[in-house]
């Protein structure tokens, strides 16, 4: 921006001034552009300013200035000396700081992984405590189940809680006395048989004079019914031997006629073949002789293309064949020269076509 | 009412531009328009506005043709500065009606654009020593006769009251704080360079008149250019000044007082 007037707008701008400020001058002018001027270079500006704030804050006078800048240059170079020292005493203090804040960290690192390792614990804990509430719901539910098995067996054995109690209080009762429950059971059972066994007892008691002579009598009659069943025994188990050894050679007998019956099958089978083999080719043994008389047999067929198209539309009208002894030159049907061999006859042979074939009967 | 074919304005901005080419003011800043925009009054320019664009129209088209548009109030000032009274500054505004109209005849549809003054000019008298206050942001040295919503009545000593619009005085202040009254004024275009050295004039003079030490025209010594300034202090031209100096200079003498010569001119002025 351009503020300066020309000299007439500048006569103009003093002459109106001067009708509220008669005094007003161009010089007066000239000193506000001047500090316009100086207004825009900062450093004036911050002269001022520092100058101002001097006085306003110390409150020395513009005219002290310099005596009271020599005075703080001193005061600031006694005070950069102390600088020094408290620059170390910073460090010092940053460097215990930056220990403390190091040593801080640790400890919430350590806090935060004793921390963690009590969440793990607490999570174990719980989820032990979920197992052992889980297998108690099991032993309940197994010892109910136990419950309802021995009830279903007490039912199935039609006894009661209270038969079993008295079963046990016999089992303990008969222990006491030096007896087993098995030895009892036994007992019973050798007494069972009898209706009167203490009568039995007391009459073979009479008999025998005494229990060990019945005993033995017993077992000697015993040992003689033993003998008696073992002699039943062998001779019904030679008995079985022979059975066995007529039922093996009857066995052996069969499946010898049965391989003479299929001989006899295959043999009659055989004589079928030869039957109908005779009936069928008798009548041509004639010519098959006539043929094998030939040096050499050639089968031949004439290719004339209209017996070919002919034979298209009417088997009877088709190409000729036949059986030379000597290569031959002519079709004998029609007379052209056109033949070939008959692939056909010699492919039921198993002959390579051309060759030239001797008929040789059996014997 | 000019009317040119088109659509030449869209928005405020493009509208101001138009009404300043058109007012012979171009090099005026749009920022002037919007300081004195509380000047306008729209309510009352409405019907104004309607009667004149339709008038517009039927004078170049066939009669009622059915028209729609969009239309902006534009002031346009013209700034001048009075020594006479009180010093002031007189900004005389007239309104410019910038109207974009879509127009339908029976047969084909138009797009034009209408510029015209509309309406009564407005005049704000700024006095130089509310214009000061106004820098100083001290409107608090004048009291309030009387305040609206939308305009304050302000006592100047030695004057007649001054209405300005709220809106003016807000927005001034605010521009004040960012701009010199130099740079203020220039946003006035060409017709701000005869005004300019006035103001500052007096805003300087204002200024120092708190701050100088009046010396006694008695005390003062008798030369001419200190006869011209005081008399042009009273709010004599410099031309006649110089001619009332020069005319009672016979009778002027080396040994007299600014008090006493300053008399003697007028004795003479008023003897003539």
């Amino acid at each position: 921006m351009n503020y300066e007037f020309t000299l007439d707008e500048l006569k103009e701008v003093i002459r109106t001034a001067r009708v509220f400020c008669p005094s007003f001058g161009e010089s007066q002018y000239r000193d506000l552009m001047t500090l316009g001027k100086r207004l825009t270079d900062s450093g004036y500006l911050e002269a001022v300013h520092l100058i101002v704030r001097l006085e306003r804050e110390k409150g020395i006078p513009p005219a002290r200035a310099l005596d009271a800048c020599d005075q703080l240059l001193a005061v600031k170079e006694q005070l950069e000396g102390e600088l020094g020292d408290l620059k170390q005493k910073l460090a010092a203090q940053q460097n215990a700081n930056r220990e403390a804040e190091r040593r801080f960290h640790q400890l919430n690192q350590d806090i935060e992984k004793a921390r963690q390792e009590l969440q793990t614990i607490r999570a174990e804990r719980q989820r032990e405590e979920k197992e052992l509430l889980a297998f108690k719901k099991k032993a309940e539910s197994q010892r109910q189940r136990i419950d309802e098995d021995v009830a279903q067996c007490r039912d199935k054995a039609r006894v009661t809680e209270e038969q079993v109690a008295t079963a046990g209080q016999l089992i303990t009762e008969v222990e006491s006395r030096g007896f087993t429950l098995t030895l009892l059971l036994d007992l019973c059972q050798e007494f069972a048989g009898h209706e009167n066994a203490r009568e039995e007892l007391s009459r073979a008691l009479i008999e025998r004079h005494t229990l060990s002579n019945y005993i033995a009598n017993l077992k000697e009659e015993g040992e003689i019914q033993k003998k008696a069943l073992k002699l039943d025994s062998d001779r019904l188990k030679s008995e079985k031997d022979r059975s066995q050894a007529e039922v093996n050679s009857l066995e052996e007998a069969r499946c010898q006629l049965q391989s003479a019956l299929l001989q006899l099958q295959a043999d009659a089978g055989e004589q079928e073949q030869l039957r109908e083999f005779y009936r069928r080719y008798h009548g041509v043994s004639g010519l098959m002789e006539c043929l094998a008389s030939w040096e050499q047999i050639f089968f031949l067929r004439c290719n004339n293309p209209v017996s070919a198209l002919a034979g298209v539309l009417n088997r009877s009208a088709g190409p000729a064949r036949f059986w030379m002894d000597k290569p031959a030159t002519r079709c004998p049907h029609c007379g052209l020269t056109m033949l070939i061999y008959d692939e056909e006859a010699y492919k039921v042979l198993n002959c390579s076509v051309g060759t030239p074939l001797r008929l040789q009967l059996g014997g | 009412m000019k009317i040119s074919p088109g659509k030449r304005a869209v928005s405020s901005k493009q509208a101001t531009g138009l009404a300043f080419q058109d007012a012979g003011v171009g090099d005026m800043s749009a920022a002037v328009a919007d300081l004195l925009v509380s000047l306008v009054d729209a309510t009352k320019l409405r019907t104004e506005a309607e009667r004149s664009i339709v008038a517009a129209i039927r004078g170049k088209y066939a009669a009622k043709p059915t028209w729609h548009g969009k239309w902006w109030y534009v002031p346009v000032p013209t700034l001048s500065y009075e020594a006479r009274d009180i010093p002031h500054l007189k900004i005389e505004s007239k309104t410019c009606l910038v109207a974009v109209v879509e127009i339908e005849t029976t047969d084909d549809s138009h797009s034009v654009t209408i510029v015209g003054t509309i309406g009564k000019a407005e005049t704000l008298i700024v006095p130089m020593v509310f214009l000061q206050a106004i820098m100083d942001d001290d409107l608090g040295r004048f009291s309030m006769l009387s305040r609206s919503s939308s305009h304050t009545t302000w006592e100047i000593p030695g004057a007649k009251p001054v209405q300005f619009p709220n809106d003016f005085v807000n927005k001034l202040t605010e521009i004040f704080k960012r701009k010199s009254v130099w740079m203020w004024l220039s946003d006035f275009g060409r017709q701000s360079k005869s005004v300019t050295p006035l103001v500052v004039g007096s805003l300087l003079g204002l200024q120092f008149q708190a701050t100088a030490r009046p010396v006694p025209l008695a005390q003062q010594s008798c030369t001419p250019e200190n006869l011209v300034a005081t008399l042009e202090a009273m709010a004599y031209p410099t031309q006649e000044a110089r001619e009332m100096v020069r005319r009672a200079s016979p009778n002027l003498r080396a040994d007299h007082t600014l008090e006493e010569g300053v008399r003697i001119v007028l004795r003479h002025a008023k003897g003539e």
